[in-house]
């Protein structure tokens, strides 16, 4: 661990200052087209036709998760392969960033689950169920690193429970598969093949490119603050060092 | 044939601890027949150069190995992740490195049986009273003062060599540190015998009488060697171990966790009482609410109790991070601590008992559960074994973080949900329409095995990532 | 039941989300700034003089 990003120079690069931006207000255009311009559903159909337009925000939350676990997998691999700066940058950013689109997603579905089918939890449904397994596995990652002293022994174990988590993925969709041939799930979103209508269409491919700049955005502002921290960390340890200083 | 090079190289050795560089690019080589002690301020990285040999750092640069009879390296670490504990090695850490339940006999039988050393009793107990803790042959470590639980911790490192025919590498951390000046002496003394015979020590000392012992003094400073000093050594004719074995080494493993169980049910009590607690608690609620529900949510209630009995903290967690006894562990045994610890580490005795005491508490009124099924009960049971079995592998993962106690392991345990959720609807099976032969996912013998194999790829995920 | 209530609640909570993680990194930004202000003020570093 170096000094490389140099205290000096702490300001968010701007690339991402735009892009939270841009994302921060394509999430509440979404939103309000969401709630006031995307069309209602049938009634006789729906338990609770207003509540559908969760899925504006919770589907678009549910991808971003999953690039945040992906980031996250790739930076455990990444150190546990490499051993570099960069991949624990990625393990820091992928784990907040999954636990915070993981929490929007395993909150706002059982909502949405209360109100339309009357249970908060499906434990057949495959997505909802892998999301709650990584949220609770991004959870363990950011409680480890923020209790845990930061050296290569505790990152090591941390990017084994990241590991081990996805190597939980394919056990889950196992899982639930079998389970949903006892307890067949419900549909939580309708397929291609029934075909959305155009303006839900349009609201939520607006939701996923708002959090998916959102993502980007927010990755680089913590991947630069953490690169910080760690300059401020190796600056504290050279005070430390000196007579007197330990 | 005889071998004349070293008996083990660190060549080129970088260790990181916590975020120092502890040793930089160090290269030393242990002959045979040499003592060695190892000298230098606190901080230098003296400690750590000797665990670095017994294989129990991960390198950053370099690599530790050992040699046979034939010429053959052993890679002890390297880089690729490589790791074979060393052959023909005794440790004893600054720290016990033994748990304190074992009693001081137990312990040398220990030490002598993982090196593949038996040694009768006779002879046993001479050096024990040598070493003046005979009269504490069966107490427990954990009553003994600070420089009897030394005395023991350093012989049991010692007793291997002073019975073997072959040559064995003694390696000591500050060994008379805490001892009284007559300890030492026999310590010192037991260090010339050794060397006579032709064993290799290494020492990490300040005391200046034992480095005067020394064929070599290595000082180190700031993770570097500065001075290595050769005085003249006789050249050892001990021959080298034939061939390395690691399965003794496993059995008594094995052998030290049932035993220390059974001399301190921990684990056992530890388990079983929330699991009575939660059949207490079942029973109290209301049996008739319990028993007139579908067969679902008997089955449930008749499984709570052996759940909550195999998702507890296993002691053998603690027992192995006392006074560094997994440590030790380690050095003997390197990789294969884990996958035997998550598996006899495990509850095999309690679910078995605990589903059929729920059934007999829980279930004698209800009138729905078909005649066959309390014979088939012992399948779910076995399942949960299963869980039991993962769920300690992930607390064992979890353990590896220094501070495991400020970290929340139920969350890497979510998925032993689905195993459970297969477990029940197998049980649910069994009390409606009793056991099916054939297999499929809606038979109980089906979601049994499909149980397990969840359960065993969890364990294998939680075991397989290479400890560090 | 419209599930209305139900929507308000989601929306407020994901919203919230994105607010809260906002404002932290705001913030741990802000601390990172002090602690620069707070290094500009002390010495510089004497020289290393061998082992710790």
């Amino acid at each position: 661990m170096g000094r490389s990003a140099g205290l000096g120079e702490n300001r968010y690069p701007n690339l991402a200052n735009y892009l939270v931006l841009v994302g921060g207000i394509g999430v509440a255009i979404t939103v309000f087209l969401g709630t006031f311009w995307a069309p209602d559903v049938n009634p006789s159909q729906w338990r609770a036709p207003e509540a559908y337009r969760i899925i504006f925000l919770h589907v678009p939350f549910a991808w971003t998760s999953f690039l945040a676990f992906t980031v996250l997998f790739i930076g455990s691999l990444g150190w546990y392969i490499t051993h570099s700066d960069k991949s624990w940058r990625l393990v820091q950013t992928g784990s907040d960033l999954g636990l915070l689109f993981g929490i929007g997603v395993i909150t706002s579905g059982p909502i949405w689950g209360m109100a339309e089918w009357g249970v908060p939890w499906d434990w057949a449904d495959l997505r909802l169920n892998t999301f709650g397994l990584l949220t609770a596995i991004a959870l363990f990652i950011v409680m480890a690193r923020r209790s845990q002293p930061d050296h290569d022994s505790s990152r090591d174990t941390i990017a084994s429970a990241g590991l081990f988590g996805f190597m939980l993925v394919p056990i889950t969709i196992i899982a639930t598969t079998i389970y949903q041939k006892r307890h067949p799930g419900i549909v939580v979103l309708e397929t291609e093949d029934t075909g959305l209508d155009p303006q839900i269409r349009a609201v939520m491919l607006l939701g996923f490119a708002s959090l998916t700049l959102l993502f980007i955005g927010f990755s680089i502002i913590s991947n630069h603050l953490y690169s910080l921290e760690a300059s401020a960390e190796d600056i504290l340890k050279d005070m430390d060092e000196r007579p007197g200083g330990e | 044939m005889t071998v004349t090079g070293p008996l083990l190289t660190a060549s080129g050795v970088t260790v990181q601890r916590g975020t120092r560089v502890v040793l930089k690019d160090i290269d030393l080589a242990i002959e045979r027949g040499e003592i060695v002690t190892l000298t230098g301020q606190n901080g230098s990285g003296k400690t750590t150069l000797l665990e670095t040999i017994a294989g129990l750092h991960s390198l950053k640069k370099g690599r530790v190995k050992a040699t046979y009879t034939n010429g053959n390296d052993i890679i002890i670490r390297d880089l690729k992740g490589r790791r074979t504990p060393a052959p023909g090695v005794s440790l004893a850490l600054q720290s016990v490195g033994a748990c304190l339940d074992e009693s001081v006999i137990e312990r040398l039988r220990t030490a002598s049986s993982v090196a593949g050393i038996k040694i009768d009793d006779e002879a046993l107990e001479t050096e024990m009273e040598k070493w003046s803790v005979l009269h504490r042959a069966n107490d427990r470590l954990a009553i003994l003062s600070n420089g009897l639980r030394k005395r023991v911790s350093v012989l049991s490192a010692l007793l291997p060599a002073m019975f073997s025919n072959h040559q064995r590498l003694i390696l000591l951390d500050e060994p008379g540190d805490g001892m009284d000046d007559e300890s030492k002496n026999i310590l010192k003394s037991s260090i010339m015998m050794m060397k006579d015979s032709g064993h290799s020590i290494v020492i990490v000392t300040h005391d200046t009488s034992m480095v005067e012992l020394s064929d070599r003094t290595v000082a180190l400073s700031n993770g570097k060697i500065t001075t290595s000093i050769q005085k003249s050594r006789k050249p050892s004719h001990v021959p080298l171990l034939d061939s390395y074995d690691d399965n003794s080494g496993i059995k008594e493993f094995c052998r030290w966790i049932v035993a220390i169980e059974r001399r301190n049910p921990v684990d056992t009590i530890q388990r079983l009482v929330p699991a009575l607690l939660a059949l207490f608690l079942i029973r109290s609620v209301g049996l008739e609410d319990i028993t007139n529900q579908n067969t679902y949510s008997l089955a449930f209630y008749l499984l709570i109790p052996a759940l909550v009995s195999v998702m507890a903290r296993p002691a053998l967690i603690d027992r192995l991070s006392e006074e560094r006894s997994g440590d030790w562990w380690r050095a003997h045994l390197g990789r294969s601590v884990r996958p035997y610890a998550t598996i006899l580490g495990g509850p095999w005795l309690l679910p078995l008992p605990l589903v059929y005491l729920s059934f007999a508490v829980i279930s004698f009124n209800a009138t729905q559960i078909d005649q066959s099924a309390q014979y088939w009960l012992w399948l779910p049971a076995l399942a949960l074994i299963d869980i039991g079995i993962a769920a300690t592998a992930i607390q064992m993962l979890v353990s590896g973080l220094e501070r495991s106690g400020a970290v929340a392991v139920s969350l890497m345990m979510i998925i032993l949900i689905w195993p459970f959720m297969m477990t029940l609807e197998a049980t649910a099976l069994l009390l409606e329409e009793g056991f099916q032969y054939n297999l499929g996912f809606d038979t109980p013998l089906g979601l049994i095995i499909l149980s397990s194999l969840i359960s065993a790829g969890v364990w294998l995920s939680a075991v397989v990532i290479p400890d560090q | 039941m419209s599930g209305f209530y139900h929507l308000l609640l989601a929306d407020s909570i994901l919203i919230g989300i994105l607010v809260i993680y906002g404002r932290w990194v705001l913030l741990r930004h802000r601390s990172l700034e002090d602690f620069r202000t707070s290094i500009i003020q002390i010495q510089p570093l004497p020289p290393d003089e061998g082992e710790a």
